[in-house]
């Protein structure tokens, strides 16, 4: 139940940071996605139907404050909830390298399923958000990381 | 290691389905317009290869299906017609012989006026070396009661010799109607002219003891008269080809024989 809160706050927290940061500039939005790196740190410690309904959840509710289709971003952030939570059961994550590693690797998959999702229902992005969204998994990483990062000391 | 794999399909189920409801949601919002939907398109692209792989295999299957039933019903189909065939061969073995009784029959009503007893069919076994022109040898003799000086002729019913001496118990000699030594009391056919027909050792043969008198030409045809007491009367004997009169009484007549040398393969041998 404890946990439930938890998942609940932290969700709520990575919701207002993605929201608020598009009001700061509205590139920020592609630039940096928390969401992601709430699903990430998740599904590093939950089993895998559950990061993949979290990553749902998760990306149900990104879409719903997106202009997108609604769908899109559940799916993609589902399958990358089931991939890292698979990828985190085989592997010791306890720096800050690995920590960047994982989310880059989650974050590169959901936007590929993302970017494809798109192309295939015909739902053109622009020249610049599309730049930006090419960014995003580097930046995503490098603040997951570092989010992780303090996690882990705070946890010690 | 069981419970394992047993987790790792559960979890992929689940994916699916959660994977199946996003594309769902996305389809129902996506416009259709004239194309397909998205949820059709991910349907059709998930299950395209699937059916494109049971669709080969049913396609491949029937394919060998039916090759094997095509060379089953080609193996069968030859030997029927194998079958057939030999069947043929045998129909045409019974023809044949057939066609070769009724040429014998023939052969022999043409020749006789009826006058004969019988026949025999007798195969040339030999020739004279000395001189194709005078002698064959037959593969009858005394015991197909064949005896000296019978008349024999070939399967058209034309005169081509007499038996002669020597007559074992299974083959005779048969003196040719060209030999030299041959005698055949002849006619010419639908006239009162008679001579005897000799032998020269070659093609044709000379009709003696016709006088300058009658009047005749080339293309007559020279028939047996039956008065050698050998030959019956009426059997073909060949045409004439040279007509000369001459300072004597006799003309000079060369007659082409009907027989042809060549194809003696067969002959009849006539019992009076």
């Amino acid at each position: 139940m404890k946990r439930i809160i938890y998942i609940g706050l932290t969700l709520l927290l990575a919701s207002v940071f993605q929201t608020s940061v598009s009001k700061l500039n509205y590139n920020l939005f592609f630039l940096v996605n928390f969401l992601s790196i709430f699903v990430v740190h998740w599904s590093m410690n939950i089993n895998s139907i559950l990061s993949t309904s979290l990553g749902t959840i998760a990306g149900l509710v990104q879409d719903s404050f997106s202009t997108g289709i609604i769908g899109v971003s559940g799916l993609s952030k589902g399958v990358m909830g089931y991939l890292i939570s698979k990828i985190s059961s085989r592997i010791i994550t306890r720096n800050y390298l690995s920590y960047f590693l994982i989310i880059l690797t989650g974050v590169l998959t959901e936007l590929l399923i993302y970017l494809s999702v798109l192309h295939l229902i015909n739902l053109k992005i622009s020249v610049t958000e599309r730049k930006i969204l090419l960014l995003q998994p580097f930046i995503t990483a490098v603040l997951g990381g570092f989010v992780f990062y303090l996690i882990g000391k705070w946890k010690k | 290691m069981k419970l394992f794999f047993k987790k790792r399909v559960k979890d992929g189920y689940f994916l699916l389905l959660i994977v199946l409801i996003n594309i769902v949601l996305i389809s129902i919002q996506v416009p259709k317009g004239n194309g397909a939907s998205f949820f059709e398109k991910s349907i059709f692209a998930i299950f395209t290869p699937v059916n494109n792989l049971f669709h080969e295999l049913i396609s491949e299957t029937r394919g060998i299906v039916n090759e094997y039933l095509l060379l089953k019903k080609i193996h069968e189909e030859n030997k029927r017609l194998r079958e057939e065939n030999l069947k043929l061969k045998f129909r045409n073995l019974d023809l044949e012989e057939k066609i070769r009784q009724i040429k014998t029959e023939k052969a022999v009503n043409l020749s006789g006026e009826n006058i004969f007893s019988g026949y025999v069919r007798a195969r040339t076994i030999g020739i004279d070396p000395s001189n194709p022109f005078e002698n064959i040898y037959i593969n009858k003799g005394l015991n197909d009661k064949i005896k000296k000086n019978q008349c024999v002729i070939d399967y058209n019913g034309n005169l081509v010799g007499k038996t002669i001496e020597p007559i074992g118990k299974n083959y005779s000699k048969v003196q040719l109607a060209t030999s030299k030594n041959s005698a055949v009391g002849a006619k010419i056919k639908d006239k009162n002219i008679i001579g005897i027909l000799g032998g020269t050792g070659s093609y044709e043969c000379s009709l003696n003891y016709i006088r300058n008198i009658h009047s005749m030409g080339k293309n007559e045809e020279v028939e047996t008269s039956g008065y050698d007491m050998i030959f019956p009367k009426g059997i073909k004997i060949g045409r004439v080809v040279k007509v000369e009169n001459t300072n004597s009484l006799f003309k000079k007549i060369s007659v082409k024989p009907y027989f042809v040398y060549e194809e003696l393969e067969e002959v009849l041998v006539i019992f009076k």
